[in-house]
């Protein structure tokens, strides 16, 4: 399953990489509704070349006996979602309070106010709907 | 949680490091479940019986009041 993603990351990659560059170079970044599209081939080269990084990365660099071991060391899981659990409720607060702050002192405009109100709600929404099914099936 | 796991691996001979390996945890979690600091999970303290062919209830001590 993992060897999927991997592969699927991998695709992506090469697809937004390239991507990127056939239509840069016939002049269809152009026409796209966006601000800058002069940076329109920095964007997908970088995101490309990272996801095909990745994608190697997982796909072609086995990890040592130790390594494996570490990541699946249950108390080293433990650990990691406790810090998580953490890092997500200081976030949550902070991300909150961060948009009511800009939004009140006018560096917000209504977009970008409901476009980061709905990466919010669908953070929350993720947050509820795995709490649900892990009580439902554990 | 108590328990006899640093006891019982002084007298097999064994460093946390070999015992770590048998069992495919971190040398840190040996470490943690000797001092106290960490409970093993269910499968971890089966691994861990087998392992040296005790029962558990030999290896960890649960204690009704343990705050």
């Amino acid at each position: 399953m993992k060897k999927i993603v991997s592969f699927g990351i991998l695709t992506i990659g090469f697809l937004i990489f390239l991507g990127g560059l056939f239509l840069y170079g016939l002049g269809i970044h152009q026409l796209l509704p966006i601000p800058r599209p002069d940076l329109f081939i920095w964007a997908t080269s970088i995101a490309g070349i990272a996801l095909i990084i990745c994608g190697v990365c997982e796909l072609f660099f086995k990890k040592t006996r130790e390594q494996e071991i570490e990541a699946k060391d249950e108390r080293n899981i433990a650990l990691g979602n406790a810090a998580k659990a953490t890092g997500f409720e200081v976030f949550t607060s902070l991300f909150s309070i961060a948009i009511l702050i800009l939004a009140l002192l006018g560096y917000m405009n209504t977009v970008s106010f409901f476009t980061l109100f709905a990466a919010f709600f669908i953070g929350q929404s993720a947050f509820i709907g795995r709490l649900w099914y892990l009580h439902k099936n554990m | 949680m108590k328990n006899r796991l640093e006891e019982i691996r002084k007298r097999h001979g064994m460093k946390q490091e070999e015992l770590a390996a048998v069992l495919e945890v971190s040398r840190q979690t040996i470490g943690s479940l000797e001092n106290g600091r960490y409970n093993p999970s269910i499968l971890l303290a089966f691994k861990i019986a087998r392992y040296f062919g005790m029962k558990i209830e030999d290896i960890f001590i649960y204690e009704e009041d343990e705050s």
